[in-house]
């Protein structure tokens, strides 16, 4: 036999088992498309994040900034340095804190801001920008006059100021003693509001690798900015370097730092954000891969389970071809050929169903955050043709592979025994019976092992490449463990059957125990489909809910009231309708204050200065972990409501000082002018404030803080320019309408002539959990793929077995039995597989799930949650699998309908 | 000896227009209780399409076919199926046992699909295993059975719901003769002793020294209908 006869052998197969090839093709389609999908879908949002440090960046490859106590320093120092081939342009500029901005000449209860002085010449190339107001083309044009401004959006709208509006300016010589009242000032212009995409960075000069935005900048002409603060031309705080080739950033950063010496430090800004975005995300790629992999698998299950009843149906066909002279390598030939198309069609079709996946992919996808790049705001659509060309040759090849066992076993069939139907032999291996299981409980461990690992070694819930693969493992694992099971299973929901036929019912279930490699295959991909689903939407669902309980505690009061105004204002925002209690606090951030205590020291403390004890009534918890003399805590509170010196230090900032309560401890702050200090009285250590304190496990590392009343915060809120306390803390009545109280506390701080930023724990709740909904409705969907691929495998096996099993079909005709009855013989096979895979699936899902949980090293102080599943979930899961059921069941119970007896009994 | 089948002109063709083939023509036959009748003639006489439609598998292109009084045509399909299950018992060439099933299971089967108590039935399954001799094999399934001992367990099945009518076809075809006979005779006792009547096709000639009755059939006609007993 020829090649070409052989050949349309295979195609006169593939055109006689249409339905059968479909799906075939749909279930490669399916698993091809997910995985091309998801791999578009993150190469896109990877796309965005480049373009995104691409468009924030600019033309900023490398910055250098002072490393001494004096922030500024001479261009002209290292002017022949920026000389280099390897530098393509380069800009100086002056950044400061601005203390005293304001747009009605007073400087009371106004904001500062950091104050950006450019180079107008060169430095529309450093930055990207959308213009929200004014008339100029471009910054470098709208700064030429050097009486012009620009604002960043959310600081002019913190100053109501608008295009046109004059701004004063007022600044102090950094030599003068702290004033009360900048020594001078200066009116500008606001030409331009801008929306900054991070033209501006600032980096830790500790820290080079650590960078972050600057929110809330002036932006002016580099000379106005250098008269500003008294410096001279060729002073500057920060140089912005442009390279000819990126790749040369490390060398380059490596010569000029080694060129400068250790008085200044140059940071690899652009390069370090690349870097970060590419480490984020290749994360991201390996899991969709093992997710696509995942679904690949279970296509695969399906084809071999397929292909293996069809060269079982297909003996007789395969006898006569071997009685004829077919050689085993022309049948070995036949089967491949047969699977060539259902390769190459569902590969190709899977193209424009992978652009659909990728283009929903791309919708659903969070938009997150990374490092300090930003937040995108839509993901960038994109679908390489390298990613469809290996989903394809890989999508082909596995076709392929999976095809070599069915051909294999096909020439291996004996021809006499395949010519005599009524010979047929079960071969049921009791090692395999014993074996499956085994293996399967070896790997079950073996990925909860993973699992335990791959959490443990992430601090997220989000399931790393390690404990992706320990799911497909433990999933894998549990399906061939559940295969003891299997006569047990089939039998107890044989039991469903009986009132269609009887005690026919055991037809079923011994087709089902002792055809035991088709039954595992079918009910075993239904059963990982199933618990994927289940497992992966459960775990989003629990971190969801788990989330949200550390977001309640984190965000600590009902209301967060940003605005920079008197404390006594308390007493006005207190009389709004539905407030509860309001309680004034002003902060001292970490980078300006240290505390020290017996010779220990630590850096970076952030400070709470209460305005009033009322502060505690308006958080939701504190949690003293020890108390001076063991007052009560009402006591604690009050000796914070006046300026006697007290202090309440975050536990572990205790231990670190190695102070205890009753101790008296030294805390400082560092500006412009020289160091402050004052002595603070420990009265009580605590572990929980506003849930913020050692509850957050993962941040607190580094994370130092403590509680003073804002009397005492007082003179270094001085030292630092600042009087007013930063933000109101308001609890509500229970009765309170949120919305009506954010409109009416609004109203008051507009009213006293602020301008102020109200965050509401039911809004920032309600972000959080519409940020997970979107995440479990991309698990669900994803998921959801899955399952209609392990339904076609059911559907596919069972299918074949009509034709197999005609001639039984037809004797069970013969001694009475109806068509309905027929029917429920076959779809009851169908089903009951179903039934065996959902709850296989579930159960291993749910356990999954559940061991999951423990391995997650949830990063809070609050209670380790349970397992959650949503009702959408739910609704969604029953949903699809009641679909795949019926799906599974309906196309054979069909095929049965259509028997005719006397054909069948002829066979 | 009263009727129990009857067919009245019966024509039976396959195929349309010039391809149809003649599988019956004006077949005019009655059978009466308790009679052995042997239905001889060579491959493509008719044998099987005659077994088919009395066994209500087919349906004549024309013609009268009543069992037990009832006539076909007038019988809807849950009737006829009901008839089936009630009164006529099939035996094949192939044995065509139920694969996954037991001897027992596949002997008490017809019995679980009419629908008689569990109990009872399994009383009747282990008594006929033990009259065809196979009680010893009552949990093997048919591959792990002879051809002979699977043919006994069909013929144990066929008379599972003591049906009217048996009708085998070639139910000798895949034995050796020894054997063949020895089946044969068992269905024979059986069947008088619960009073069914047997149709049975065959090329064995043994068969008709068990037979009351023998049918000649060619080209779909029965040529002569005699007593050999």
């Amino acid at each position: 036999m020829t090649f070409v006869a052989m050949l349309k052998i295979s195609l006169l197969q593939i055109k006689r088992k249409k339905f059968r090839t479909a799906i075939l093709i749909v279930s490669v389609m399916l698993a091809l498309s997910l995985l091309i999908g998801l791999n578009a879908g993150v190469n896109g949002l990877q796309k965005t994040y480049h373009n995104l440090v691409g468009t924030s960046l600019g033309y900023t490859d490398l910055i250098i900034k002072s490393n001494t106590t004096t922030p500024t320093f001479s261009t002209q120092t290292f002017e022949p340095l920026l000389h280099d081939d390897a530098i393509a342009a380069y800009s100086y500029r002056v950044q400061y804190w601005m203390p005293f901005a304001s747009a009605n000449g007073q400087f009371n209860g106004t904001s500062g801001g950091y104050l950006v002085g450019i180079n107008p010449q060169v430095e529309d190339n450093f930055g990207s920008y959308k213009i929200v107001d004014g008339d100029y083309a471009s910054i470098s044009q709208a700064l030429a006059d050097e009486g012009n401004c620009v604002l960043e959006a959310n600081f002019a709208d913190r100053l109501n100021v608008h295009v046109g509006d004059s701004l004063m300016l007022g600044y102090f010589d950094i030599a003068e003693p702290l004033p009360e009242q900048p020594s001078q000032t200066l009116n500008l212009t606001v030409v331009y509001i801008i929306q900054d995409y991070g033209r501006t960075y600032w980096f830790d000069a500790k820290d080079p690798t650590s960078f972050a935005r600057v929110n809330s900048d002036i932006t002016v002409n580099l000379n106005v900015a250098q008269a500003l603060f008294c410096l001279k031309p060729t002073d500057t705080t920060q140089v912005y370097i442009h390279l000819t080739d990126l790749k040369q950033a490390r060398s380059v950063q490596v010569n000029l730092q080694n060129e400068l010496g250790s008085d200044y430090v140059v940071g690899n800004l652009k390069a370090t954000m690349y870097e970060s975005v590419e480490q984020n995300f290749a994360a991201y790629q390996t899991i969709t891969y093992i997710i696509g992999g995942m679904a690949l698998m279970i296509a695969a299950i399906l084809l071999l389970n397929t292909m293996l009843a069809n060269v079982s149906e297909r003996k007789r066909e395969i006898g006569i071809m071997r009685s004829i002279g077919a050689s085993k390598t022309q049948v070995f030939g036949e089967f491949i050929a047969e699977l060539l198309p259902v390769a190459f069609v569902g590969a190709l079709a899977s193209i424009p169903l992978s652009m659909v996946a990728a283009l929903a992919i791309t919708s659903i996808l969070p938009a997150g955050y990374v490092a300090n790049v930003g937040t995108a705001s839509a993901i960038e659509f994109s679908f390489p043709l390298s990613t469809l060309g290996y989903g394809i040759s890989i999508g082909i090849t596995l076709t392929l592979i999976v095809g070599l066992v069915p051909a294999l076993l096909a020439c291996k069939v004996k021809p006499v025994e395949a010519l005599y139907p009524h010979m047929r032999r079960f071969h049921t291996r009791k090692k395999g019976k014993i074996l499956l299981p085994t293996a399967g409980l070896a790997a079950v461990l073996l990925g909860l092992l993973l699992v335990q690992n791959g959490f443990s070694a992430s601090s997220s819930w989000f399931p790393t490449a390690t404990a992706l693969i320990g799911y497909v493992a433990t999933l894998t694992g549990a399906v061939l463990v559940a295969s003891a099971f299997l006569p047990m299973l089939s039998k107890a929901f044989a039991q469903l059957l009986k009132p269609f036929i009887a005690q026919a019912s055991v037809v079923v279930h011994r087709n089902i125990t002792l055809n035991f490699r088709r039954s595992v295959f079918s009910y075993g991909a239904l059963a990982i489909s199933i618990a994927v689903l289940v497992s992966f939407s459960s775990l989003v669902t629990t971190a969801a809910a788990y989330n949200i309980a550390v977001n309640k505690q984190s965000i600590g009061a009902d209301m967060q009231v940003w605005v920079n105004a008197p404390a006594t204002f308390a007493d006005q925002l207190k009389a709004v309708e539905g407030v509860q209690e309001v309680a004034g606090v002003g902060y001292i951030s970490y980078g300006q204050s240290n505390m020290a205590f017996n010779g220990q020291q630590q850096a970076s403390i952030t400070v709470t200065g209460i305005a009033s004890k009322d502060y505690f009534g308006a958080i939701y918890q504190t949690h003293l972990t020890d108390t001076l003399d063991d007052m009560p805590a009402e006591q604690v509170y009050s000796l914070l409501d006046e300026s006697n010196g007290s202090i309440i230090l975050q536990e572990s900032l205790a231990r670190n000082l190695t102070a205890q309560v009753g101790d008296t401890i030294i805390w400082s702050i560092t500006n412009q002018t020289g160091t402050h200090q004052q002595a603070l009285k420990v009265i009580a250590t605590a572990d929980l404030v506003a849930g913020r304190w050692e509850t957050i496990a993962h941040f607190a590392k580094g994370y130092y803080t403590a509680i003073v009343s804002f009397g005492d915060m007082q003179s270094f809120r001085h030292a630092l320019l600042k009087s007013n306390v930063d933000e109101f803390y308001v609890s509500l009545k229970p009765s309170a309408d949120v919305t009506q109280v954010v409109n009416d506390l609004t109203q008051t701080c507009k009213d006293a002539g602020y301008n102020p930023t109200i965050y509401t724990a039911k809004d920032t709740l309600a972000q959080t959990q519409a940020s997970f909904d979107q995440t479990e409705m991309l698990a669900v969907s994803v998921t959801a793929f899955f399952v209609v691929v392990g339904a076609l495998g059911i559907t596919a096996a069972t299918a074949y077995t009509v034709t197999e099993r005609k001639r039984e079909i037809g004797v069970l005709t013969a001694l009475g039995m109806n068509k309905r009855q027929n029917r429920v013989i076959i779809a009851g096979e169908a089903l009951l597989l179903a039934l065996i895979g959902t709850s296989v699936g579930v159960v291993s899902g749910l356990g999954l799930s559940l061991f999951a949980i423990n391995a997650i090293p949830w990063w809070a102080n609050v209670p380790t949650p349970s397992l959650v599943m949503s009702p959408f979930t739910i609704s969604v899961a029953a949903v699809v699998i009641s679909v795949a059921a019926l799906l599974s069941a309906i196309y054979p119970a069909n095929r049965i309908s259509k028997l005719n007896t006397v054909e069948a009994l002829r066979q | 000896m009263s009727t129990i089948a009857e067919t009245i002109n019966l024509d039976k063709k396959y195929g349309v227009k010039q391809l149809s083939v003649q599988a019956l023509h004006n077949i005019n036959l009655k059978l009466h209780q308790g009679e052995f009748v042997a239905v001889l003639g060579e491959s493509g006489s008719g044998k099987t399409t005659l077994l088919n439609i009395l066994g209500t598998l087919d349906t004549p292109t024309s013609g009268k076919v009543v069992i037990g009084g009832k006539d076909l045509l007038n019988l809807n399909e849950k009737a006829v199926v009901k008839l089936r299950r009630e009164k006529i018992g099939l035996i094949f060439q192939f044995y065509n046992l139920i694969p996954v099933l037991t001897a027992f299971e596949n002997v008490e089967l017809p019995m679980i699909i009419s629908g008689v108590p569990r109990r009872e039935a399994q009383k009747r399954a282990y008594e006929l295993l033990a009259e065809v001799g196979l009680s010893n094999r009552a949990n093997h399934r048919p591959e792990e059975l002879s051809g002979g001992q699977q043919q006994r367990v069909a013929v144990a099945r066929s008379l599972a719901n003591k049906p009217m009518l048996i009708l085998a076809d070639e139910p000798t075809g895949d034995l050796d003769s020894a054997t063949g006979e020895q089946v044969m005779k068992l269905l024979q006792k059986l069947s008088k002793e619960q009073g069914s009547t047997v149709l049975a096709a065959t090329h064995d000639a043994s068969i008709l020294k068990l037979a009351d009755r023998a049918l000649r059939m060619k080209d779909g006609k029965i040529v002569s209908d005699e007593k050999v007993r």
